[in-house]
């Protein structure tokens, strides 16, 4: 088997079905150039999730739970340029800062504020099942405040499915010529199927298929640098008989799927040809060369076991959100994807953060100032927690230089989206944590692709699929997202 | 497609005697060909046996089905005897719903793929560093480089387990060409560690695949070959894949029919295998699996195992009696933990309840840990797992108005928890409270940890009587209590099939299809004790094994 670049069945089913169908078929398969920036960097785009709204109150004063949850604790007061930082945002400053419990001591801060937009003021529509608003959910909230936001469709039910492609995946079908994107998730033990991925791409039959994250950073190590060649000459060879070798076997694999292909009745045959474009994509990889780049290296294998902590335990949560971050890095700067997401916790995420941030308790049990705690600290110190890995991934960008000599970051677009926020929440008819009036969109970087960034922008109850589309569009998207048509343009 | 068989409907305990089936051919020997895919495949031998086909009174769904992550590490264990369990590290979790094996949600995915390939890759290493093991498995020893006739003795052995059928001559040669990668290496054993990677991602491995052949005159379903009924056997009985005895069975035809097939799950339920899989079932169903790898809560998982073990296996019990025994199995420190007897010799064993006021499984920790949410117990969740698992009823969500995810107590954060969760039994939320909290309140003298308490948390004021209620079932007083209440009621009994039939099929949700079947068990074992292993014998020889309906396209 030589190195064919194989042509996933949705992408060829995709270009037949459109304008595509008149090309040659190797403009369709070969990686895009069209919509590199200028100097030959092409946009890169990553959506994170964080499992939880945003809480409000003052800190350290002890009147959480009150029925108006004064004092956000990450919106910023002043619009515009300098905005001011909250304790939430306090890791996007310039100044060393610490966690409201002490833990850790002094923690970084990345000095990243200049690329970072706040988008305040958004919501998410809601009504009842049968009648929702476009890109709406149904009032029961957790359950539907993941794919709203993420691919602009509705969510009625509790699969939690959406209705179209994500975000990342719609970046990746405008702008990926075939390479999949990323899809990495912190959480180490989480409730599996669709609570606990954020990716979700068309699967060539009319639907869309769940792309599971990789957990394991060893996994999503190895995975990245499959195409890595050592200097070392001996380990050259090694390397490269290993790889001549996963190539043999992945094509025998890949023929019994096909041969499987053709003998299902209808259901099975469009789950096993799923999982021959799979295969194929991973044929694709091992079958890649690396780009030379100045900045372009294969990081140090994380190694170890990675063993997950059952019950939603500690299970190092903060070296994978470290490994991970720096594997979508790397791949950004190596040019191996245009989109990446990253899912820190699912929705109603229970991970027991003591270790990370000092306090008991999980980070849903913060968000509902439950069991002994009192006051909003540990529900900020959580958030802070996940806004520095944040700022930390931005900072790496902003360290690197693209091919073409600028920032990576001017030519990437990195977003994070929550749960909800504070505001009135239709499921209790009352103020509560259950709301996604007020939500907030994070997106940095995107300076070479159009942004203005460093500003807080209020809006008035936009959509956040809006502003995921907004930022998609600087990187190519031109399709809409879901229900959502209209993109948010003040980015 | 969905169809109403004609016999499905005949599928009433007036068509049958017993558990046999009328539809079997007189001489009881009827069988299904048994050829590696089913009907059109191209080259490998069939099974022995008759090849005529015998008409089914029944059969239901079937179709490709992923390991779950359990299975799949079961499997790579019975194949190469790896039990690093690397699937639980590598392989995207399945949802539980309860269990892990709900084919509806398993979705093909980079990260399944990769995982694959990693663990794939990391087991043909580990084997490199064991020659012999290789040669074991490919029952040769190399005479050099080029042995292609040993290679192909791997292929042959190996691959007849891990496809669950003998490889096509096709396969065997596309298996054998990766030879070539020995050569270049100089090294055989490297040719056979290819052969392992290849075989543990390959599809035919990855998922069960159930073609069938023809049954004449009925073209809406099909007979499964006999390695396909084998590799549904093993992942009912032992959660893996069948043994070489098993395919045996299989190659030699004699898994064809019910008499056939109950004969060789009578064998099956003799071995280890079946315990460990009924142990991973009861987990799975009662929400404890992997709930506990060390200290006390290894403790707890370990002492409902045992209990698991004595009823179905050792004692053969009545199923149900899970809920009402007198005794249960503490290492010391646990019983330390419970506040209960020491086991005699400081040793883990057996220790009587006594009137300590606990009985059963419903006494044990890894189950009290049901619900446990703002560092206390919640009845209203502990009401919900045993309405939901148990008795099978959903509770529907929450109405607007109410917010589960508030700590209870609210304004009044002094007072009892009893007095509490009263209001919830108000108003509109009462219809769905009064069928959970009165439950939770009966086990409120147990904590999240399992230990006893006389009064809530914190507030020595505050008694725990212990007393609950299952709203249209019963008062009962205490996880004893509860449990002979459950016994007593027939809806338990039906949950307990169901959820058992939810496992074998894989099906959240079974349907039309399903429901006679169903039915049919229910009515078989009417008025008995309920004992699981003659339950697992009964639908392992059913129709519904050994045929399945045609999916749309077929």
């Amino acid at each position: 088997m030589g190195r064919v670049f194989r042509l996933p069945r949705r992408t060829f089913l995709r270009g037949a079905g459109g304008v595509a169908l008149a090309l040659p078929a190797l403009e369709i398969m070969a990686p895009s150039r069209a919509a590199r920036a200028g100097g030959g960097a092409s946009p890169k785009f990553m959506t994170s999730f964080v499992g939880t709204s945003i809480g409000r109150n003052h800190w350290p004063d002890d009147d959480c739970c009150g029925p108006t949850y004064p004092g956000d604790q990450l919106t910023p007061d002043n619009e515009g340029a300098g905005y001011d930082l909250k304790h939430v945002l306090s890791p996007v400053g310039a100044d060393p800062w610490q966690y409201h419990s002490g833990f850790g001591g002094n923690q970084p801060a990345f000095d990243v504020q200049k690329e970072l937009t706040v988008v305040s003021g958004l919501k998410v529509p809601w009504g009842p099942d049968g009648d929702l608003p476009p890109g709406g959910r149904t009032i029961k909230f957790h359950y539907c405040t993941v794919t709203p936001q993420i691919s602009g469709t509705i969510c009625s039910d509790y699969s939690e499915a959406p209705h179209g492609p994500t975000i990342d995946q719609m970046v990746v079908d405008a702008i990926g010529g075939g390479r999949p994107a990323l899809a990495y998730r912190v959480e180490a033990k989480a409730a599996g199927g669709n609570t606990s991925a954020m990716s979700w791409k068309s699967n060539g039959s009319g639907g869309v298929s769940r792309v599971d994250p990789v957990v394991n950073p060893r996994l999503a190590w190895e995975s990245l640098f499959t195409g890595f060649v050592p200097p070392d000459p001996a380990q050259a060879a090694a390397a490269a008989f290993e790889i001549a070798q996963r190539r043999s076997v992945l094509d025998l694999v890949s023929g019994s799927a096909e041969r499987l292909v053709a003998r299902l009745g209808h259901a099975d045959k469009i789950r096993m040809e799923q999982h021959l474009d799979e295969l194929r994509a991973l044929e694709n990889k091992v079958n890649g060369v690396m780009p030379g780049s100045a900045q372009c290296e294969m990081l140090t294998d994380p190694g170890g076991s990675w063993p997950v902590t059952p019950e939603n335990g500690w299970s190092n949560e903060e070296l994978r959100a470290e490994v991970l971050s720096d594997l979508i890095h790397m791949a950004f700067v190596c040019d191996l994807t245009n989109a990446a997401s990253l899912m820190f916790g699912q929705w109603k995420c229970y991970l027991k953060m003591g270790p990370a941030i000092g306090w008991d308790n999980d980070l849903h049990g913060y968000s509902h100032f439950g069991g002994s705690q009192t006051g909003i600290a540990p529900l900020s110190d959580a958030i802070a927690w996940h806004i520095k890995h944040f700022a930390r991934l931005i900072r790496k960008c902003m360290d690197t230089q693209d091919v073409d000599g600028v920032p990576l970051i001017d030519h990437t677009i990195l977003t994070m989206i929550f749960e909800g926020n504070v505001g009135y929440d239709p499921e209790a008819d009352a103020v509560g944590v259950h709301s996604t009036e007020n939500m907030v969109v994070l997106v940095a970087g995107g300076r070479g692709l159009g942004l203005n960034p460093g500003r807080h922008i209020k809006t008035d109850e936009v959509h956040p699929a809006a502003v995921l589309l907004g930022a998609a569009q600087a990187c190519g998207v031109t399709d809409p997202l879901g229900d959502i048509d209209e993109a948010f343009t003040g980015l | 497609m969905r169809i109403a068989l004609p016999l499905v409907v005949c599928a009433l305990p007036a068509c049958y005697s017993g558990v046999g089936l009328p539809s079997q051919g007189d001489d009881g020997a009827a069988s299904a060909a048994s050829s590696p895919g089913g009907s059109g495949d191209d080259g490998a031998s069939d099974g022995g046996g008759d090849t005529s086909t015998e008409t089914p009174a029944a059969a239901t769904h079937g179709g490709l089905r992923r390991l779950s992550v359990g299975e799949y590490d079961n499997a790579v264990r019975d194949l190469i005897g790896d039990a690093s369990r690397p699937g639980a590290v590598f392989l995207p979790g399945d949802a539980l719903t309860p269990f892990d094996n709900e084919y509806a949600q398993q979705t093909p995915s980079e990260a399944l793929v990769a995982a694959a390939e990693k663990v794939a890759i990391e087991a043909g290493q580990r084997l490199l560093g064991e020659p012999a093991k290789l040669e074991e498995l490919a029952g040769c020893v190399p005479t050099g480089v080029e042995d292609a006739d040993c290679l192909r003795g791997l292929i042959t052995r190996l691959g007849r387990k891990a496809f669950r059928r003998p490889l096509t001559a096709e396969e065997v040669d596309e298996y054998a060409s990766l030879l070539a990668k020995g050569v270049e290496a100089e090294s055989w054993h490297v040719a056979a560690a290819a052969v392992v990677r290849g075989m543990l991602q390959d599809p035919n491995f990855l998922y069960r695949v159930e073609i069938g052949e023809p049954v004449p005159g009925n073209p809406e379903i099909v007979a499964l070959t006999d390695w396909e009924i084998a590799t549904r056997l093993s992942f009912f009985l032992w959660r893996t894949i069948p043994d070489d005895a098993l395919l045996d069975l299989a190659e030699d035809g004699k898994l064809s029919n019910e008499d056939d097939v109950r004969a060789a799950a009578t064998q099956m339920l003799l071995d280890e295998r079946s315990r460990e899989g009924m142990e991973q079932f009861h987990s799975l169903w009662l929400g404890f699996a992997g709930g506990g790898t060390e200290g006390i809560r290894a403790d707890m998982v370990a002492e409902t195992n045992a209990l698991v073990r004595r009823v179905v296996f050792e004692e053969e019990a009545s199923w149900l009696s899970l809920f009402t025994s007198t005794e249960t199995f503490l290492t010391p420190a646990l019983a330390e933990h419970y506040g209960l007897p020491a086991p005699e010799g400081d040793m883990p064993g057996w220790v009587e309840y006594g009137e300590s006021g606990r009985g059963g499984l419903l006494s044990h920790g890894a189950v009290l840990a049901w619900g446990a949410k703002f560092g206390d117990t919640s009845p209203t969740t502990r009401g919900k797992e045993i309405r939901e698992r148990l008795f099978c009823q959903p509770i529907p969500p929450p109405p607007p108005g109410q917010n589960t995810d508030d700590p209870p107590g609210g304004d009044e954060p002094d007072g009892c928890k009893i007095d509490h969760y009263a209001k919830y039994r108000e108003g509109g939320c009462g219809s769905c409270h009064s069928l959970m909290d009165g439950i939770g309140f009966g086990l409120e003298n147990y904590g999240a940890d399992g230990t006893w308490r006389a009064n809530d948390v914190g507030k020595p004021e505050c008694e725990i009587t212990g007393d609950g209620e299952v709203a249209g079932v019963g008062a009962f007083n205490g996880p004893a209590g509860l449990g002979d209440l459950m016994l007593s009621n027939d809806g338990v009994r039906a949950c307990a099939l169901k959820q058992l039939y939810r496992y074998v099929s894989g099906r959240a949700e079974p349907d039309e299809l399903d429901a006679p079947f169903l039915q049919r068990l229910s009515e078989m074992h009417n008025g008995d004790e309920l004992n699981l292993r003659a339950l697992m014998l009964d639908i392992a020889s059913s129709d519904e094994m050994r045929f399945r309906v045609l999916g749309e396209g077929e």
